[in-house]
């Protein structure tokens, strides 16, 4: 199997009383691409395309012919799926062997969709479940496109077939054109720990897939946990992974004993890193305390066995030397403050739909600074889409008139990818 | 699976934090364990063995130490715990347990008295009234601190000493200097002299409310109404008796009824 390091980043030295433990925990995989983790089961890959009314035209012709494209090059020995999604999902093409026989069948499949109808993605969900279930163990990752938003009414049973899937497989979600919301797929791809993006045009849609693919074949580890110890009486505030992209893992803790705690982290590739952010609470000491606030480790989990295949601790140190105490260490600052840009860009951009410019003005000003600060040049890029820099220095911006709507979308969409701390 | 023992008193499956509370297991227990093994708790049978450890705090046990663990006050024969595991703190524990200001922050020694003071007459803060009964309820301590016990090389007792009551709530309760790294909490902390030892003495209430006094090995010693006890030795005591220790600390042991 690969070859997993995990190393932790933190200033361990507390004030008097205080209770706050902060922690990144950087966790990297290398070595030669190993066999796929779990025994018998290969790879699944499911495609769940948007069929309904709205896709007719030009997005329809473009997606069948870069599905007919992803489907061609597919490797043989994995298995796939098409469902075609309106206001039922359509399993058009059920789970096989991606032989060329099969392909050509699928591609016939594709070729056959007809758009027409609304769109209810939890019916989409749901044939995908049933598919991946099918499948013991391996890398299950699924593609879901779609270009609207999805039925009001459905609102409830998509939460809750999101739930249903969590933990059976992953979801990337692109939204194709501007007239899809936002957090709506961002909702999907946080919980089943996907990737979001945008494609603003139809003719982007052969190079993204491709992508998608690459990252999903290259994935060697099933299925992994990040798996927190606390002591007696801690409170986890919160686990982030912070970098390539923050993904708040709090609300998807599940608890494996008492003090355990499992984050759900999906499937990686031969050779990645990944950081997380971690935020306990704990008793406050004295000073001369010593106590470990938490023992983070990464659990690979193969055919129900778990092997841990990395582990640091996270210390707590009371002192009364300030000098120590009120230091923060680089990564831990270097997080928060991507955290803090995606949150300031978020609010922006909402203070900006809500024409509250002098709100939008300061905010997106902030997070401008933070990107310049940070060294997140992709972000800033897109920030420049929205807003007039001045100074990025001291944030002095100036909102842009006549933004265009995939140019505001692709920076919502993007802003939680992070810039990875620089080497000292 | 190796059982190891925290500092608290927790068995951990960890050695090097603890698995329940994430102290830090002390240094001294991982080299007792290389050389011992694992340290496993010690079996009822194997009582006086020399070569058993202290359950609490994984120490062997000292030949001739007598029923206690010389280094957390376990009792061997009884069971009952030595310093470990903390009560829960609950008010007058927590006054004692905040570590005074250390002597050494004092710049003025306070105005001798013409002569001393009879300890009777020390102001001490009572917790509330306990209705008035004639039944041993327990056993307090006031921590007080008698500048007329200062011998010529002390340091100047701390000027303004409030008193401190500290009730006795533990079967064996510890007088010493708190000191986290070594996990030592003593439920009668006496941080504001340092000529206690930071294990210093028990004072044990046994099952029948008769308490004791036990100097476990102190450095300098421990005096009962003036006089120099023997080390290893249960003294009782009584209501009203005093326990001088340290450079200028004085203990008013007194009944709750």
């Amino acid at each position: 199997m690969a070859n997993f390091r995990a190393e932790v980043f933190q200033n361990q030295f507390m004030a008097d009383g205080a209770s706050e433990v902060h922690a990144i925990m950087t966790v990297a995989v290398d070595g030669a691409p190993g066999p796929v983790a779990g025994i018998g089961s290969g790879k699944m890959f499911g495609i769940l395309c948007d069929v309904s009314g709205s896709m007719s035209g030009e997005k329809m012709h473009a997606a069948k012919d870069a599905l007919s494209k992803l489907v061609q090059l597919l490797p043989e020995d994995i298995y796939f799926f098409v469902v075609a999604g309106s206001a039922v999902g359509q399993l058009v093409f059920p789970a096989q062997l991606a032989t060329a026989d099969n392909k050509s069948r699928a591609m016939i499949a594709i070729r056959g969709m007809a758009a027409e109808g609304g769109t209810v993605i939890s019916t989409w969900l749901e044939q995908a479940l049933g598919q991946f279930q099918r499948q013991q163990g391996g890398v299950k990752q699924a593609l879901l496109i779609t270009d609207g938003q999805n039925d009001e009414t459905d609102a409830r049973r998509l939460d809750q077939m999101i739930e249903n899937c969590r933990g059976v497989f992953q979801c990337d979600c692109r939204g194709v054109g501007t007239d899809w919301d936002v957090p709506q797929l961002k909702k999907i791809g946080t919980k089943l720990l996907g990737t979001v993006d945008i494609i603003a045009k139809p003719n982007e849609m052969d190079a993204d897939f491709k992508l998608i693919l690459a990252h999903a074949m290259a994935k060697s580890v099933g299925e992994a946990n990040v798996r927190l110890w606390t002591p007696v009486g801690a409170k986890i505030l919160f686990c982030k992974q912070v970098s390539p992209e923050i993904a708040d893992l709090t609300q998807l803790g599940r608890t494996v004993k008492q003090q355990v705690t499992d984050f759900p982290t999906g499937s990686w590739s031969g050779s990645e890193s990944r950081d997380y952010h971690f935020a306990i609470e704990v008793k406050p000491g004295s000073v001369g305390d010593e106590m470990l606030a938490g023992r983070a480790s990464l659990v690979v989990v193969e055919s129900g066995n778990e092997t841990k295949v990395a582990e640091a601790r996270i210390l707590a140190i009371w002192t009364d030397d300030e000098a120590k105490s009120t230091r923060i260490e680089r990564h831990v600052a270097h997080y928060t403050g991507q955290a803090d840009l995606a949150q300031s860009i978020q609010d922006g951009l909402e203070a900006r739909v809500r024409g509250d410019s002098d709100k939008a003005t300061a905010l997106l000003g902030k997070a401008v600074k933070i990107a310049h600060e940070s060294g997140n040049e992709a972000t800033a890029k897109l920030l420049r889409t929205v807003v007039d820099v001045d100074d990025a220095a001291t944030g002095t911006v100036r909102l842009r008139r006549g933004v265009a709507k995939e140019d505001e979308m692709a920076l919502e969409t993007r802003s939680t990818k992070t810039k990875r701390v620089q080497k000292s | 699976m190796a059982v190891y023992t925290c500092p608290k008193g927790h068995s951990s499956t960890e050695n090097d934090y603890c698995s329940e509370c994430g102290a830090k297991i002390d240094g001294v227990g991982k080299s007792e364990l290389k050389s011992n093994g694992a340290i496993s708790t010690p079996s009822a049978a194997g009582g006086g063995g020399s070569q058993q450890s202290c359950p609490d705090c994984g120490m062997k046990r000292e030949p001739g130490s007598g029923h206690y663990c010389e280094i957390c006050g376990f009792n061997f024969k009884t069971g009952a715990h030595g310093e470990i595991p903390m009560p829960p703190v609950s008010t007058p524990v927590a006054a004692v347990a905040t570590p005074a200001p250390p002597p050494a922050v004092v710049v003025a020694p306070p105005p001798a008295p013409a002569a001393p003071p009879p300890p009777a007459e020390v102001p001490v803060p009572t917790p509330a009234p306990a209705p008035p009964t004639t039944k041993l309820l327990g056993w307090e301590v006031s921590i007080t601190v008698d500048p007329t016990l200062k011998v010529e090389d002390s340091p100047d007792p701390p000027a303004a000493f409030e008193p401190v009551v500290a009730a006795l709530r533990a079967g064996s309760n510890l007088i010493g200097r708190s000191s986290p790294r070594r996990g030592i909490h003593p439920e009668v902390s006496l941080d504001q002299d340092d000529a206690v030892s930071h294990r210093h003495a028990l004072l044990d209430v046994h099952g029948d409310g008769t308490l004791t006094l036990r100097d476990i090995g102190s450095s300098n010693g421990t005096s009962v109404n003036g006089k120099e006890i023997k080390q290893l030795e249960d003294i009782p005591l009584n209501d009203g008796d005093q326990v001088t220790l340290g450079h200028w600390t004085r203990l008013l042991i007194k009944a709750v009824h």
